[in-house]
């Protein structure tokens, strides 16, 4: 019996590996592709990256971090704004009772149910018609609109589960609301806002189509848009793309998400296998 | 604090006994609503059968086919209408009475002051003159296409001509009716308008110029417009009136070529500038078909949409009656008189309806106040809302960003997919044409839907195959360090940025140095490469490929979790049931993350019908249009400016998206294994 079930395991190990292996080809290619020099990539495709040629980093290092601290930039101000602000009203709205709740609650989630298609045009001429098109500020603006219903929704079904004892107790200890949300609600909440602050990361982090009509100009460009665009110029291949340099800007540019996977990896897994994000 | 009173905070009171609160003053209450109760039917009444009525504006098909270049006045009811299928049609009160076809094309028409003659002048060189009865006279020539003309009372005429477009090679000229001239004058790029007052030619071309010219083809004066005038007049003092390409009618002084007033009457560029000498008014028209009138100060006094194509040619006034033709043949009547009065009494109507507004607020005030119960729940109502300050200030930064970041925006989306939004044109209601347009004339939209069933379709078994079974073999690895390593090991390869994902799929495919071709060509398969994303047969399907095998990190890690989530006993006793494991996958598994399953489906639909950021990576919609999905239109009219049919576009999309999420929600709420 255990002989099976070992049996079974191990074959279950190798076809893991197998489709394991498939999903790793592009990136395989990729970090081999960003250490060859490009006349070699042309030459010989094949070719192991021997010796690695660490200068293709330097180059997509130079051309792409501006753009890139451009975005970090941006994602952790929004992340930072949609995570404060919606901590408060999903305090609001899990603890508190007033006028109205029902109403604005259901305010807030009915507009869950209008989908992004229909608001990216006029977004596109409200960002006009308010002057935020083509600032940085101006589309970080709309990322903290943006964000706050999925997070003010996932946040109050957390706060409601926390029990009311400590908020009561809290209160008997005159502490006011505001403390009770950034010393009691918040702290207790930190997986979800950890899981939150990922899924808001990521979403800013890929996002393309919104920023390429929010920022025309390529002082603005976002890494994104910077790396979608990506020609760097090599005299030694004349009209070829330096597919050495670009490759190598596509894995610094993973670098971050690889931070962001490291440090919050665990909360983020935690988060998805729990169900908290569920129906 | 929201959910208690503060000490300070006074008690109200107002709580009546319950049974007297029907008993207080129910006289005053019954003459309070029977006085309500009459004044509504009042207004009822007014507004479906008092008000007046009246046919202000009257139209009449008058001139069928070809539209209509311009019309003139021959005395009091007939009319000479050029249409552009090179007619003259002769209209007398409302019915043709004569045609004659013309064998050039009449770019400018005018008549002598004494009716009996018609000038007309060609794109061919020729001005052309007619009797009353339009048998032709005599023709002569000028140097170039003729752009307008207008004959003067001395039975002179001025003619604007020259050759090419925006050449700087135009004239004006003044000629007798043999076709001598009196002067030629060059003026530089193409003539819009001529007029002329008394022994002045006055002229206006694309460049804005403005210039008067003597009988000795001098300038006098010249100056610049704003915008380039398109058409012109001359009043009974021969002030110059001009209309220009934005909607604006300027009156010039003819002596110093000052402007004496300008007005801007439309968003949309003017067809249509007259004196009318009998009332001594301004009549305009502009390409949305409204009529305007101004007095000889600049007031503008009526204005109406008059047509649904641009009013071509003012015709002239009788009495009270204002005649006008429209481009599309329409013969348009309006009596000023009931216009007018009609005007006042909209002016009227408002201020009733305000009054009304105003005397209703203030019934349903003294009413809450006077009523002990309404008065109780209305104070009431002011206490919890002043108590719930706290939890009004937590929630008002997000419901502000909600507010301007999210209704705003669909409100606007909903009213501009009905309206013509762009940047060529002055925004305007259109109704249902968007959709019409999308929906019938539109191909793209249609490839681009058959498109996105496909991704839809594949999309699904793409994400609830590999997913789902990478999670099984997961979950039912026996050794829990090699569960922990490759649950990380799959979720490595989702550091690589979605963008950066795509480029990589791109260069994948590419057709001189991709690896998919390489390894064709290693394998001895070189026969089969080609350029999979800019061949029409294979450019969907290498978009669909792309990311193989599949395995979404998101979906994996959500059907992980139902599965971690389900009871263990009830996988003992399965076991010892003696299941086979397929047995287990269909009759517990499956079942058990049913909820996973159909949020993962829920997703990948919206994926599908939302998401073209890939595909305008890797082929921006082509070859041609074989990769075309209705998202990525709706960008593309975007980038065009297009933002109505963009709006439209959207609005189907979202209409589609909608039906299935609230399908979703009420088939979630049924009692399952949640």
């Amino acid at each position: 019996m255990t002989k099976r079930a070992n049996l079974t395991s191990s074959l279950s190990v190798l076809a893991l590996l197998a489709i394991l292996f498939f999903s790793f080809v592009p990136v395989i290619m990729m970090v081999t592709m960003s250490l060859k020099d490009s006349i070699l990539i042309y030459g010989d495709f094949w070719a192991p990256p021997i010796p690695p040629m660490w200068s293709n980093y330097n180059r997509a290092l130079l051309d792409l971090l501006a753009p890139a601290a451009r975005t970090i930039t941006m994602a952790a101000v929004s992340i930072v704004g949609i995570t404060f602000f919606s901590c408060l009203a999903a305090y609001a709205f899990a603890r508190l009772k007033f006028f109205g709740k029902e109403f604005l609650f259901y305010l807030v989630i009915f507009i869950f149910l209008v989908p992004g298609v229909l608001t990216l045009t006029p977004s596109f001429v409200l960002a006009n018609t308010l002057g935020l098109r083509n600032s940085l500020p101006g589309l970080t603006l709309f990322y903290i609109g943006g964000g706050q219903v999925f997070a003010i929704f996932i946040l109050r079904a957390f706060f409601q589960s926390q029990p009311e004892e400590i908020f009561e107790s809290a209160r008997l200890d005159g502490a006011s609301e505001l403390r009770s949300v950034f010393a009691i609600a918040v702290p207790l909440a930190r997986p979800i806002l950890v899981t939150l602050a990922i899924m808001n990361f990521l979403a800013i982090y890929n996002d393309l189509i919104w920023p390429l009509l929010m920022l025309p100009s390529p002082e603005n460009r976002t890494l994104t848009i910077a790396l979608q665009a990506y020609q760097p110029l090599n005299e030694r291949l004349p009209g070829r793309p330096d597919l050495g340099v670009i490759t190598a800007g596509y894995v610094f540019a993973s670098i971050p998400i690889l931070m962001v996977f490291a440090f919050g990896m665990k909360y983020y897994i935690e988060g998805l296998t729990s169900g908290a994000i569920k129906s | 604090m929201a959910t208690r009173a503060g000490p300070t905070r006074p008690v109200m009171s107002v709580a009546a006994p319950k049974s007297q609160s029907w008993a207080i003053a129910p006289s005053g209450r019954a003459i309070l609503a029977a006085l309500a109760i009459s004044f509504v039917l009042l207004n009822v009444l007014y507004f479906t059968s008092l008000r007046p009525k009246a046919n202000v504006i009257e139209k009449v098909q008058a001139i069928p086919g070809g539209r209509v270049l311009e019309a003139v006045a021959i005395g009091d009811n007939r009319v000479l209408a050029l249409t552009s299928d090179n007619r003259f049609v002769l209209v007398e009160d409302g019915s043709v009475v004569a045609e004659t076809p013309v064998d050039k094309t009449v770019t400018s028409l005018d008549i002598t002051a004494d009716s009996s003659k018609i000038v007309g002048g060609t794109s061919d060189r020729d001005v052309i003159i007619w009797d009353a009865q339009l048998n032709e006279l005599r023709r002569f020539q000028v140097n170039g296409r003729v752009t307008s003309l207008k004959v003067a009372e001395d039975n002179t005429v001025v003619i604007g001509y020259g050759v090419g477009r925006f050449t700087g090679r135009f004239n004006v000229g003044r000629f007798d009716l043999q076709g001598n001239p009196v002067f030629t004058k060059r003026v530089g790029q193409d003539v819009n308008a001529v007029a002329v007052a008394n022994d002045l030619s006055i002229y206006a071309n694309v460049s804005g110029d403005v210039g008067a010219l003597g009988s000795d083809g001098e300038h006098v004066w010249r100056g610049k417009a704003v915008k380039p005038l398109l058409q012109m007049d001359v009043t009974a003092d021969g002030h110059v009136i001009g209309a220009d390409e934005r909607g604006m009618v300027y009156l010039i002084d003819v002596a110093t070529g000052k402007t004496i007033w300008n007005q801007k009457l439309s968003d949309y560029r003017m067809r249509m500038v007259a004196y009318d000498a009998l009332s001594d008014k301004i009549v305009a028209g502009d390409e949305d078909g409204r009529l305007f009138m101004l007095n000889m100060d600049g007031q503008l006094f009526y204005q109406a949409k008059a047509s649904a194509s641009p009013i071509r040619s003012f015709i002239h006034t009788v009495q009270d009656n204002l005649f006008a033709v429209s481009s599309n043949g329409e013969w348009i009547k309006i009596d000023l008189g009931l216009a007018l009065g009609a005007q006042r009494q909209q002016a009227i109507n408002t201020g009733w309806l305000i009054s009304n507004l105003m005397l209703i607020a203030a019934a349903v005030t003294t009413l809450t106040l006077t009523v002990p119960r309404l008065r109780a729940s209305a104070f009431h109502t002011a206490r919890q809302i002043k108590q719930s300050k706290t939890a009004y200030l937590l929630i008002a930064p997000s419901m502000i960003l909600i507010l301007i970041f999210a209704y705003v925006p669909t409100v606007m989306g909903l009213y501009y997919s009905f309206t013509n939004f762009n940047l060529a044109e002055p925004i305007k209601f259109i109704g249902l044409d968007n959709f019409v347009r999308v929906l019938t004339k539109d191909p793209f939209f249609w490839v681009g839907v058959g498109n996105m069933v496909l991704l839809l379709v594949t999309g699904i078994i793409k994400s609830l195959t590999v997913p789902l079974l990478v999670a099984e073999l997961v979950f039912w690895l026996r050794w829990a360090r090699v569960k922990y390593w490759m649950r990380v090991a799959f979720i490595v390869p989702s550091i690589v940025p979605g963008v950066v994902g795509v480029l990589l799929w791109k260069q994948i495919y590419d057709p001189q140095i991709g690896l998919l071709n390489e390894t064709l060509k290693a394998l001895g398969l070189g026969h089969l490469t080609r350029a999979w994303l800019a061949d029409a047969n294979t450019a969907i399907w290498a978009i669909i490929f792309a990311g193989f095998p599949w395995v979404g990190i998101f979906a994996f890690l959500i059907y992980l979790g139902g599965l971690l989530n389900i009871n263990h006993e009830i996988f003992d006793a399965a076991a010892i049931d003696g299941a086979s494991a397929w047995r287990r996958f269909w009759d517990i598994d499956l079942k058990m993350i049913r909820p996973q399953l159909r949020l993962i489906l829920f997703f990948t639909f919206l994926g599908s019908v939302q998401e073209y950021g890939n595909i305008w990576i890797m082929t921006r919609g082509g070859p041609g249009t074989a990769t075309y999905v209705p998202g990525l239109q709706m960008f593309l009219q975007i980038s065009a400016a297009e933002f109505g049919y963009a709006s439209a576009i959207g609005f189907i999309l979202a209409l589609v998206v909608l039906v299935i999420t609230v399908w979703r929600f009420r088939f979630s709420q049924q009692p399952d294994v949640d």
